[in-house]
């Protein structure tokens, strides 16, 4: 009965320890999560960024049409050599389509940043003829169709028979067209950012 | 009088109890590492103000880092050193801050400015975190 005091002091000690305890290992918890939180949205600020510029290339090439795709191309590079830095892993998959609205051509390119080598399709319409090629990884690949200015047309895009694309492109009488299809992926620490997208621009000469 | 006595007892204790864990969680948690991602998300914001004037693309193609610099001013907490590095493909092009041990850097990656593709990567580098 002496000890009833002394076990209520002991009692309340040990409710306090157990009080910070819990205390400290919510706020790790919490350290943690908000952290993390933090992380992902400055992972996905950083991921718009590059999609925004990599939009951007095509704007940036306006006047020097020949150039834009390979612009696209170096840039894609330049990205990917930047996230290396970082220790991130950046895939891309480009296919820019251009016509000069005179000539009845229209090239198309694809570029494979995809960090390895892949056995890419072309496809025009629904013809029976496949194009393809053994591109390395960093690596690209040009085509031409005779095509009838004017047309709509669909480009189909696939690689290793496991991805498949359509790309629409109207093209138009004395103007020249572009349309860039872009597949970006970047390898955040913590969630992978996909992006799957075409645009198409009408090109003028100065 | 005895059942007071306990409900009296009771409601100190109830009350104690209270006071302890409002005290102990009513400070919100403050890591060092938490912080410097804020600064970070805030700079990053504060690059992407300035390119949406496109004071920032005019800048970069003409290496004025110093313009950029004063541009960021308003945006950066008074305590903290800051500077901006630009790099090209490879390396600096301009000057870059000697390392500290708490320094952080936020990146924005430009592909030129109109008629003229020059990627670029602007580096925001701050330091002196308390």
């Amino acid at each position: 009965m002496k000890s009833k005091g002394q076990m209520f002091l002991i009692m309340s000690a040990v409710t306090f320890i157990v009080l910070i305890l819990l205390k400290n290992s919510i706020n790790i918890s919490d350290i943690l999560q908000n952290k993390r939180e933090l992380e992902v949205r400055f992972e996905k600020e950083y991921f718009s960024n590059i999609v925004d510029e990599m939009k951007g290339v095509v704007g940036i090439s306006f006047y020097n049409q020949d150039n834009i795709t390979n612009n696209v191309f170096d840039f894609g590079n330049f990205i990917r050599r930047k996230m290396k830095e970082r220790t991130q892993d950046f895939d891309f998959l480009y296919v820019g389509l251009v016509t000069a609205g005179i000539d009845n051509n229209m090239s198309v390119k694809v570029i494979n940043l995809l960090n390895k080598p892949i056995n890419a399709t072309l496809r025009l319409n629904s013809s029976d003829i496949v194009n393809n090629s053994e591109m390395a990884d960093a690596s690209s690949w040009e085509i031409y169709y005779i095509i009838t200015e004017g047309s709509g047309y669909v480009i189909t895009v696939g690689y290793n028979d496991t991805y498949r694309e359509n790309i629409t492109i109207n093209t138009k009488i004395n103007k020249s067209v572009y349309v860039g299809f872009f597949d970006i992926t970047l390898y955040g620490a913590k969630t992978t950012y996909k992006e799957k997208f075409q645009k198409s621009y009408i090109l003028t000469t100065r | 009088m005895k059942g007071q006595m306990y409900i009296l007892e009771a409601t100190i204790s109830i009350l104690l109890i209270l006071f302890i864990v409002v005290y102990l969680f009513q400070n919100p948690f403050n890591s060092p590492e938490y912080e410097r991602m804020n600064y970070k998300i805030k700079t990053y914001k504060a690059i992407t103000v300035l390119d949406d004037t496109g004071k920032l693309r005019k800048d970069v193609v003409n290496n004025n880092v110093s313009s950029i610099r004063d541009n960021l001013y308003p945006f950066i907490s008074k305590n903290l050193n800051y500077n901006v590095t630009i790099f090209n493909d490879t390396s600096n092009i301009t000057m870059k801050p000697s390392s500290s041990s708490d320094m952080i850097s936020v990146s924005y990656f430009l592909a030129g400015d109109f008629d003229n593709y020059l990627p670029r990567d602007v580096r925001v580098y701050l330091w002196g975190f308390e």
